[in-house]
């Protein structure tokens, strides 16, 4: 008993600030542990590992900025950089917009378990497996079997090369992407919509304000803390893209679905130049790093805070 | 203390001695062999190939290491990430495509230091397909000895072509011969511009599409691997009639397509699998006399009947510690006993077994088309799949601009020549 009464003794003999301090370490020592073990660590592993020449096999060889001069002359880099800035724009744009439509729509039905009935039905291609929902439009979108290009020549369309052609199998990729992520957003933008005060429209209706006013004057402006918070996670996620490309198209056809992350994982794994792949990371941290700032700079322009 | 009493605790202290001893001495002999499998087969069937081994070993123990196998370059590399990851890994389960890239990097062992001391490995070297042997060499050294092979073939379905009015194929069948077969299979039977009975699913993939280049007298690259040979006129006119039978002829779908599914169901006459297509066939409902098999047709029907083949086999890390009995393992994986099991029973797989003995086997050719012996006339006469250092680069630069040319985006000459010189630049940077 002796050691746990020397605890208490020590425990008391400390200002409850202290306490409350060292209680409220231990609550987030997990979350911190995993942050510097999954995250922290491999990101300083990696930005040290894109100044090496490694293969996995052999021991690594500095080589200063070698790898990032070579990545500015890879015409095959600087393609996927383009493909994946316009999967981000198509995507975060789709993404949010339609979020934004779908829940200022949804909010404005009367019937609660219509209300409740249509957010789920939204939120579960969410919930569903990115590989999954790859390999089910894999099927649906067969152009010479597939379910969508059957019933479009029944309504008198051509078939769609959806997945086969450049142009469409881009097409493809962002509106599955939004297919699956929309549901999301819509729940931000609702958890959003839900967070504005009922008084504001019930003084607007009494000064006689019509629908589309009181949507410009009320509801978008005070949705824009939404619109932000979507806009940054959208673009974050966008660009680091994978997946569902990777089992839908692998990149192509020639490189017109490749991004970033997929060519990373080639060069990482399929030809084992672990430090140019590190070195592709490195830029593509950079890119959303200075988005993300760029974003939250204008956002002090335009975000509304009540 | 009496005599009596003296001798009888002598005795148990001679019992107590030589029991702890013997105790002793078999935890000291327990040994655990690490063995790295592709992790779509159940850790059951390997228990099943390893029982002989380890009731002749019962001091032995093996760590089952499942690999997530998506392609043979992607596996490898996990082999190696595993490994260095402090896994202890003896024996590896792997195919030909990663021989030079293990070897060259030091993960294998040879095994002919091995082969040279062991009179027992005789009788299996007799036995084993030669060109299976040669192939999971590199550098005049045995990395790998081979348990199953593959290679393709047409795979034709008899009603099919039965209901167009086809008789079966001739073995010497030229380019017109096949397209004449396609577009008569080929029907829009209700009208509405929707074909309903496909003649051939034809795709870019290097392992469907390699067949056609040797069977008009060329491949994608020369013997060794240092050469690409996209710029033949035999390559060129090849992968052309390919890709003229979807865009130009009309027989074969475009995009991606369930050829199997199809080829089952009746709505796609001819397709290209290897012996492994069999095994999918058989559940689907498909016994082995609704089919048959053809060898690749050529230009001029020459009678070109080789393909392209690639094999898998077992061989041990540079890591093992105990590489004398990881030999025995290897020994035991391409006995017989095992090999036989590839033939029946639960764990039974369709790819052809090394060991030239089975190809007879009662239950394979019970199982397999009347042609099946195709399958070896087109490895005898075939091309080992790209098996070099630098495989996944030149896969993925066939992959980047056929699967254009495949959407017809870009034509199959544009596509080659610039094959031909991405591939020359790969193979120049690892020279």
């Amino acid at each position: 008993m002796a050691p746990l009464r020397a605890g208490l003794r020590w425990k008391k003999s400390k200002p409850l600030v202290v306490r409350e301090a060292i209680a409220g370490y231990f609550f987030i020592l997990p979350t911190l542990l995993s942050f510097l073990v999954f995250f922290l660590i491999p990101t300083i592993s990696g930005l040290g590992m894109s100044f090496f020449d490694w293969d996995f096999f052999s021991e690594p060889e500095y080589v200063g900025f070698d790898n990032f001069l070579e990545l500015a002359d890879d015409k095959l880099f600087i393609t996927t950089l383009k493909n994946t800035a316009l999967f981000a724009v198509s995507a975060t744009a789709l993404n949010v917009g339609l979020g934004m439509f779908i829940a200022i729509g949804i909010n404005s039905i009367k019937w609660g378990w219509l209300k409740a009935f249509l957010r789920t039905s939204y939120f579960i291609p969410f919930v569903i497996s990115t590989v999954v929902v790859a390999l089910l439009f894999g099927f649906l979108l067969q152009e010479s079997t597939g379910v969508v290009n059957y019933y479009l020549t029944r309504l008198g369309f051509d078939k769609v090369p959806w997945l086969s052609s450049s142009l469409w199998a881009f097409r493809s990729v962002v509106l599955i992407d939004v297919w699956k992520h929309v549901g999301f957003f819509t729940l931000i933008f609702l958890a959003g919509l839900q967070a504005i005060p009922r008084e504001l429209y019930e003084a607007a209706l009494v000064d006689g304000a019509g629908r589309l006013v009181r949507l410009r004057r009320i509801t978008i402006p005070l949705l824009t803390p939404s619109l932000f918070f979507s806009l940054v996670i959208a673009l974050i996620g966008a660009f680091q893209v994978f997946e569902s490309m990777f089992v839908l198209t692998n990149g192509g056809p020639g490189d017109a679905t490749r991004t970033v992350v997929m060519l990373l994982y080639r060069e990482a794994f399929g030809s084992f130049n672990m430090g140019y792949a590190a070195s592709m990371a490195v830029v593509l941290f950079l890119v959303i790093l200075a988005l993300t700032i760029t974003q939250v700079r204008l956002g002090d322009r335009w975000v509304f805070y009540r | 203390m009496s005599g009596n009493l003296k001798r009888i605790c002598t005795v148990l202290l001679v019992l107590l001695l030589l029991t702890s001893a013997s105790v002793f001495t078999s935890a000291q002999d327990e040994v655990t062999l690490g063995f790295v499998y592709g992790s779509f087969a159940p850790q059951e069937k390997w228990e099943a190939y390893f029982e002989g081994f380890l009731a002749e070993h019962p001091e032995v123990t093996i760590n089952y290491i499942p690999v997530p196998l998506d392609s043979w370059g992607d596996y490898t590399q996990k082999i190696v990430t595993t490994m260095l990851g402090g896994e202890r890994v003896d024996v590896i389960w792997n195919a030909i495509e990663a021989v030079p890239l293990m070897a060259e990097r030091g993960v294998l062992l040879e095994l002919d230091s091995f082969i040279e001391s062991d009179p027992d490995i005789q009788e299996f070297l007799d036995d084993a397909h030669p060109k299976l042997l040669e192939g999971l060499r590199w550098n005049d050294q045995q990395y790998l000895l081979p348990f199953a092979w593959n290679t393709t073939l047409i795979y034709y379905n008899k009603s099919v072509l039965e209901s167009a009015g086809l008789d079966e194929p001739a073995p010497d069948w030229t380019w017109d011969d096949f397209l004449h077969y396609a577009q008569t299979i080929t029907q829009d039977s209700d009208g509405d511009g929707t074909n309903d009975v496909w003649g051939f699913h034809a795709n870019a993939w290097l392992w469907h599409l390699g067949p056609w280049a040797v069977a008009n007298g060329s491949f994608f690259l020369n013997e060794d691997f240092t050469e690409p040979w996209y710029d033949r006129p035999e390559t060129i006119e090849a992968f052309q009639f390919v890709h003229d039978l979807m865009w130009e002829h009309g027989v074969a779908p475009t995009g991606s397509f369930n050829f199997r599914e199809a080829f089952v169901a009746g709505t796609l006459g001819m397709m290209i699998d290897s012996p492994a297509g069999r095994q999918r066939l058989i559940p689907a409902g498909m016994s082995a006399d609704d089919y048959d098999v053809n060898f690749f047709p050529s230009k001029s029907g020459q009678g070109a009947t080789g393909s392209q083949w690639g094999t898998d086999g077992y061989g041990i890390t540079k890591d093992s510690e105990h590489p004398d009995l990881a030999w025995e393992m290897v020994k035991h994986l391409v006995s017989t006993d095992v090999m036989s099991k590839l033939l029946s029973g639960e764990f039974a797989s369709a790819s052809a077994p090394a060991r030239t003995s089975l190809a007879s086997d009662p239950v394979l050719v019970a199982a397999s088309p009347a042609n099946y012996w195709r399958f070896y006339e087109a490895l005898e006469g075939g091309r080992t799949v790209i098996n070099a250092p630098y495989f996944a680069e030149l896969a993925e630069i066939h992959d980047r601009y056929m699967s254009q040319a495949w959407a017809n985006e870009m034509s199959i000459a544009d596509a080659a020549a610039n094959i031909q010189a991405d591939m020359e630049a790969v193979i120049a940077d690892n020279s």
